[in-house]
This record gives structure tokens, sequence and C-alpha cells, in this order.
């Protein structure tokens, strides 16, 4: 704060003649001081108070308490969550948790990739547990075991024994094998036994096997290589250890005629194995490798895991012959996995998705699960209605064709079914309309529309189709767009959903709908 | 405090306008206030404040300003009205021990101060053989409560400066006054273009103006509490305040040397401690009149030699 000069203060003690003249009375001060004193009035008590320290001492002494005040004080730190130290304090928390969090995702993505593909992969498609069931064979089982035995199919690092290769194709799977139990060693999440029989019981993860022994270098130099070998074996494989001296590791895909083991040139096999090697496509590739060569095995576990994956494409030769080919090419397909699904139309006009970066599609189908929706349409507020295409509810992808048939039976036996049940109860008029005019069977499919957030996605088609999914397709709700009673006419050509609320579709007839709260209002343009 | 003016006849002719209304709102009934003395008391207040020649419409939103439903209390507590009392006793007693407490800043002056501004508001003192109660003076521009905490305020300053000037030997002793270095002549007047100057700069400030200043710079008021007093942010009496000296200072500078000092001369006027010069020892030490120079002195020696 600024001082003012000395004599500002001297000339304003001075006391004036004004001092002398009569105080304003009790009433006038008081009137001042809550403020009910206006003009004139004011002013002659202010001048006053600018001269007489009587007054204003009796100004300030006749404030009224200052209870409130203190009281609001007192009161604020308990609504301080956003005072500074707290934001403070806060920001460091949230920076430690973050680095925390992105440590330990991290640790288990380099520790347990095998694991995570497998989770994924079995999450999606329930038949894998069934493979689970498939005895996983011990890596101490002589080589014609493992050999036929899926776990062996899998693996497709094989580790060839350079020296001692006059031995027999025996002894080096053998080696190979130990390799396998090796590699998992290092890491101490992942007992070996477990990864072994997830690697078999998946089919999935045989290039996994090698992520171990990422950046191990491989080369041609035995000493090097055997050191590394020494240091990567457990204690419990002593045997291999000895087996090991003088080796070289050779990447070599896994060959039809397996046991006549192939010699991998020392020179040429100078390779990373990627962590990343476990690929839907070598997946496929071994897949068919069983299918194909191996008929003692195709039982029981390999035939129904290829059915799961549905529509595996036939590995390319260059996948069997050239091992790092395919493990550089399955990089970014491990990432799609990572990521989001993806949409596509067929030419029939089905709704598909892909879950492995568009190598595999898969129908969906949009009416599977509609009938839990109907609870989403009982919310629906007035003016639109979200209707649930009940009709269709049997409606399989597979086996579409027995569609019709199930749909008539169902009308037919009316109220029977007690998914009917509930769509008529929660089925309001505008919503019944709807429901005459959905299509019901077959819905063409003609847009598709995936959101900023990836588990949202619209799907439109046929016969004023909209349907909404917001969990990444796994429940559908229909959604019919209407506004003051007018109901979205016409086939939806077109959707547009910038993010999650905001979206246009655009129908055959050259409508344009908009919404801007993700589905509930709509607002035809004309 | 009764009206010595007389009444004018646009006041009387609004309080009888608004007579039916303000009587319903100050409740008189229940306090036993007829509606007679209530007009009486409407038109003595409207006379007391108003110039005489108010006209009607202005009488008349005077009128409603007025707090007439604690005017009508106060006015039947000083005529003696039980009912009155009552209320008057529920509604006050314990503020104004408060408000005592919190001016006297302790319980036994606080209670003295309180106890003695009841018996104001009773009426000690008799006049013309009828008790006078200093409720009767209450005209109702401002509320009671405050109207009852300025006049304990007034009570308390009054007291303040008539106990500061008796104090006991004792005392004295105790705070080694007779040791104290003797008053102090008035001060003496700094130079005459600087108080000019001052004067004038202050003269040109507003009232509220020089009240904030005298406030913080004499009475050593906070911020807070002026900003109160005249029911503004502290914030702004803050700037308010640092804006006032600045701009003083530039004025007085400017005084002055529009007076034809020298710059570097005002401001060392300026920073004078008006304490300082009492001492003197400034004036001691600066040179009147310019010591000769070296010109001077050669010229001066030089008449010497001519002469011898």
């Amino acid at each position: 704060m600024q001082d003012v000069p000395k004599i500002v203060r001297a000339r304003l003690q001075r006391p004036t003649p004004a001092t002398a003249e009569t105080h304003p009375d009790a009433d006038l001060l008081t009137a001042f001081a809550e403020r009910s004193l206006v003009g004139g009035e004011r002013d002659h008590v202010l001048e006053h108070l600018a001269r007489c320290a009587d007054c204003r001492d009796v100004v300030a002494f006749a404030l009224p308490a200052t209870e409130d005040v203190v009281l609001a004080k007192s009161a604020a730190p308990r609504r301080g969550w956003l005072t500074l130290p707290v934001l403070r304090w806060g920001v460091v928390t949230a920076g430690i948790l973050a680095l925390t969090s992105v440590g330990i995702v991290q640790y288990r993505q380099r520790g347990q990739e095998k694991t995570a593909v497998a989770t994924r992969l079995m999450l999606r498609d329930q038949p894998a547990d069934s493979a689970a069931q498939s005895p996983a064979p011990s890596p101490q089982v002589d080589a014609s075991q493992s050999f036929t035995s899926p776990a062996a199919m899998g693996k497709q690092t094989v580790m060839e024994k350079r020296a001692p290769v006059p031995s027999g194709a025996q002894s080096a799977f053998s080696a190979g094998l130990s390799a396998d139990k090796s590699a998992p060693a290092p890491r101490p999440v992942f007992p070996q036994s477990q990864s072994a029989q997830r690697a078999a019981s998946a089919g999935k993860v045989h290039g996994s096997i090698g992520g171990p022994v990422r950046g191990l270098g491989f080369s041609s130099a035995g000493g090097r290589a055997s050191r590394r070998a020494e240091a990567a074996t457990p204690p419990g494989s002593s045997a291999f250890a000895d087996n090991s001296k003088n080796t070289t590791f050779a990447i070599v895909p896994q060959n039809p005629n397996f046991g006549a083991v192939q010699r991998a040139p020392a020179t040429s096999t100078t390779v990373e194995v990627s962590g990343a090697a476990p690929l839907v496509t070598t997946q496929t590739t071994a897949q068919n490798q069983l299918q194909d060569q191996l008929v003692q095995n195709d039982a029981a576990g390999a035939p129904s895991s290829a059915d799961r994956v549905g529509k595996a494409k036939p590995a390319s030769p260059q996948v069997l012959v050239m091992a790092p080919a395919p493990l550089l090419h399955a990089e970014p397909a491990l990432t799609k996995i990572a990521t989001a699904p993806r949409w596509t139309i067929s030419a029939s006009g089905a709704l598909q998705r892909s879950f492995d970066g568009g190598n595999t599609w898969l129908d969906v189908d949009v009416t599977a699960n509609a009938s839990q929706s109907a609870n989403l349409a009982s919310r629906a507020r007035a003016g639109t209605t979200v209707e649930v295409a009940n009709s269709a509810v049997e409606v399989q992808t597979e086996n579409r064709n027995e569609a019709p048939t199930e749909i008539q039976t169902e009308t037919q036996t009316a109220g029977k079914s007690e998914k009917k049940t509930t769509a008529k109860s929660m089925a309001t008029s505008g919503a019944r309309s709807a429901a005459k005019s959905s299509p019901g069977t077959h819905t063409i499919f003609r847009a598709v529309s995936v959101s900023s957030n990836a588990a949202d996605v619209w799907a439109g088609g046929s016969a004023a189709a909209l349907y909404h999914t917001v969990d990444g397709g796994n429940r559908w709700t229909r959604v019919v767009p209407s506004q003051a009673g007018v109901l979205l006419a016409g086939d939806i050509i077109a959707i547009q959903f910038s993010d999650p609320r905001n979206g246009i579709v655009t129908t055959s007839t050259a409508e344009v709908w908009t919404t801007v709260d993700a589905g509930q209002n709509w607002h035809k343009q004309q | 405090m009764r009206a010595t003016k007389p009444t004018s006849a646009a006041v009387e002719s609004a309080a009888a306008d608004l007579l039916a209304d303000l009587y319903a709102k100050s409740g008189c009934e229940k306090i036993g206030l007829s509606r007679e003395s209530f007009a009486a008391i409407l038109c003595e207040v409207a006379t007391k404040y108003l110039a005489a020649e108010t006209n009607q419409s202005e009488a008349r939103t005077f009128l409603l300003t007025l707090r007439v439903d604690e005017l009508a209390l106060a006015r039947a507590c000083a005529a003696g009205h039980n009912a009155a009392w009552e209320l008057f006793l529920t509604r006050y007693r314990e503020k104004l021990f408060l408000s005592a407490l919190r001016i006297a800043r302790e319980e036994s002056a606080s209670r003295d101060l309180a106890d003695s501004l009841y018996a104001e508001l009773y009426g000690t003192t008799t006049r013309e053989g009828e008790r006078v109660s200093k409720l009767a003076s209450f005209t109702g521009r401002g509320s009671l409560e405050g109207w009852l905490r300025t006049v304990l305020a007034q009570e308390f300053v009054n007291r303040y400066r008539r106990t500061k000037r008796l104090v006991s030997l004792e005392e004295e002793s105790e705070e080694g006054i007779q040791f104290a270095a003797p008053v102090p002549e008035p001060l003496p007047s700094a130079d005459a273009r600087l108080e000019s100057a001052t004067d004038a700069a202050l003269a040109a400030l507003d009232s509220e103006d020089r009240m904030v200043l005298s406030a913080y710079y004499l009475d050593g008021r906070t911020l807070a509490e002026i900003a109160r007093m005249l029911g503004v942010h502290e914030s702004t009496i803050s700037r308010k305040v640092d804006k006032l000296g600045k701009s003083l200072r530039k004025k007085i500078m400017a005084g002055m040397m529009q007076q034809g000092m020298a710059r570097r001369q005002a401001e060392e006027a300026l920073e004078v401690d008006v304490r300082d010069l009492q001492v003197d020892i400034r004036r001691s030490l600066a040179q009147d009149s310019p010591a000769p120079t070296f010109l001077e002195k050669k010229v001066q020696v030089r008449t010497r030699e001519g002469s011898g």
C-alpha cells in the first residue's frame, strides 16, 4: 500500500472549524451506515465524517457484528475441494497413478502377451473352452508324443541343434521342445506349463512362444547363442542346458515333415523373434496345417477351433516357408486385434463385424438380442419411439434361411412367446405403428456408422431400419426417428455420427434426420 | 429532541395522506399508540429532516422510507406503554448487550455501557416534570437496532474521551508519563508552498475520498472496516487508497512546481517528515545562502588586494 506523504497526514489531522459544528444525530449516522441516506444528506454526513474523527469512530463502532463474515470464512474450507493445494496434490497423485498404471500395463503386456491374446479370443468365442480341455503335453514328453499333440503343432519356433544334427530328428526336436520350455522361463508371471497349455488349447498363440526370447539376436556365433540359452534355461531343465552348447537358434515355421528337421543355415537366420508373434494369421496357418497334414490329430480340439474362426483364409505359402515374413506381417494384425472391431456391410446387405482387422468377417444379427433392449424402449422419451423388432428375435446369421419360418410361427402363436408379451407390454401407440412398419424379417443394411466412441455403432438399411448399439454390437436397439408424429420413412442410405451424440441420417426419400442427443430426439430437416 | 420548526402544509397533507397505510404497517394498535399521536410523530420527523419548502411528493417519498414499525415501537416505549416495552426488551435487550460488548471489548465495561444506555432509554432525566426517554429522539431513518448501536458507540466515544483526560497519578507513573518527552510545541509549519499545495490537493478530493484517507491514515481503521462503513467491497477501498496516495503525491508535486519550486526541491520538501522539521537539523545543515563560488572569492580577494 502506497504511503501518503507525511504532510498529507498532518494537514488531514489539522483541526478544522467544521469539527465544531454539530454532529449528525444518531439517526443520520445509523441511516448513513445502513446506506439509507441519499443525495445531499449523505454528502453532508460524509463531509462531516471526513473531518470529524469522533463520528468516524462512532460509525465504525456501530458497525453490525461480523458473525456472518466469520461464518462464511469458517464454512469456506468445507466446500474447498477445488482449492489450490488440493488441486496441486491431486495433480501430483494423478501423475504418479498414471505412471504406475502405465508401468503395470507395460509389464503385463510384455509378460502376458500370450494370455492376453488367448483370453481375448476366448472371450469372443466360447468354444475355446472346449479346446482348452485338450490335454497339454508335458515338456518332458518324447518327441513323437509331442509331435502329435496340438501343442507341438502350434509351436513354430524350433531350435535346431546344429552340431549334433546327425543324431537325428528326434534329438533335434527335443531340443526344440527344450527351447519351448526354456523360452517362457524369464517371465515370472507366466509358468511354463500354463503357457504350454494355453498355447495348445487356444491354438492361436504359437508364434508367441518366441516372445520371451525377443531381442536375443540369434546368430551363428554358437558360443554367444549358447550363453544366452543357458541364461534362459530354467533350473528344471538342466538336461537341455547341456545340449544347448554350440547350438544355433533358427526360427523355422512348422513344417509338414516336421520329423525331418530342417537344417537352418546359421547365417541366414539372424532373426529377432518378436514377442508380438502370436497372430491370427500365423494361427490360421497352423490350423490349416493341422487340418491339411495332421490327419490323426484333427479329431477333437483343432477342428472345433477352426470352426470357431470360421472363414479363416488359407495360409499363404510364404507363411509356411518363411518364418520372418509372417511374423512381420502379423505385427499390425495384433494391433488391430487390440483395437476396436471393424464394421462393414456385405454385398448381400448383411452387417458384418471383424475383430481381426478385416481378415475374417462375421455377420452380426442386430435383432438377436433385441428383446433385451425392451426396457430401453420403455425409457424412450415422448416424441421418440424406440422399438424393438421383436419378430426377428430368432434370426441368426448362420441359419438365415430358416428365419422366415420361425417368424411365421411366432406371429401365429400369438402371445405365447414371452418375448412377444414383453414387446407388447412396452409398445406404445407410436411404437406399435413403428413395429408394424418395421421390416422384421430381413433387413438389407445400407449404411453403418461408427462414431468416435468405437463401441457406439449405428446401422441402417431398408424400410427405415435403424439400429444402434453402445457396446460394440452385443446388444442392439431399434431406433425409429420421429418428429411430431412423423416417422422416418424410406431406406436409410447414409448415417453419419461425428460423435456418440450428434448424428445425421439420410434416407432414400431424401429426408435428413438429425439428432444431438444420441438418438433420443430427432429433428427432420426439410 | 423535539421539532421546533413549524410543520409545513405539504408535510401535513402527505402525512395525512399516508397515515392509514403507515399506521397499519407500523402495528401501532398492538403497542398502544393512538392514530393521532402517530400522525404527530410522522409530522415531527418529517419536519425535522425536510426543508420548509419541500413539496408534497418529496414529503411522501420521505415518509415512505421511514421504518414506521420501529419508529412506533420506540415512541410507544418513550410514552411509557408497557406492551411496547415488553416487545422492545424481548427484541433488543440481548442485542444491545452484545453490541456493547463488541464496542467496549470487555465485560464489565460493556455492562456498564449497556446499563447506562438503558437508563437513558427509560428516561432518568426529566423535563417539565416528564420523563424524557432517549427513545423519543429516534426518528426511524435507520433501523432501531442500528440506532441503538450508534447511541452506544457515541456514549462509548464520549466516555473514552472523558476517561482519557482523567488519568490517575498512579497510572501516570506506571506508564512512565513523567519521563515522557514534554508535549511538543505545535508543529512548525513546513514550507508554506508545500502546505498550500497539499491543502489544494486535499480540497480537490471529494468528501468520501477524504473520509477514506482520514479513516485509514489517521484512525488506523482497516480496509475492511472502512469498506463496511461505506458499504463497498474491501478491494474497492484498497484500490482507492492506493490511487489516492499516488494522485495526491503527484498533485502536490505539481502544485509546488507551479509555485516556482524546482522538481528536486519539491521532491525533497515532500519527503520531509514534518516531525523532522522540529529538530531542525535539516535547516541547520542546509546552507541558506549558497557558499561563494570560486570566482566570487577571487573577486573578493582582488578587491581586498586593490584596497590594500
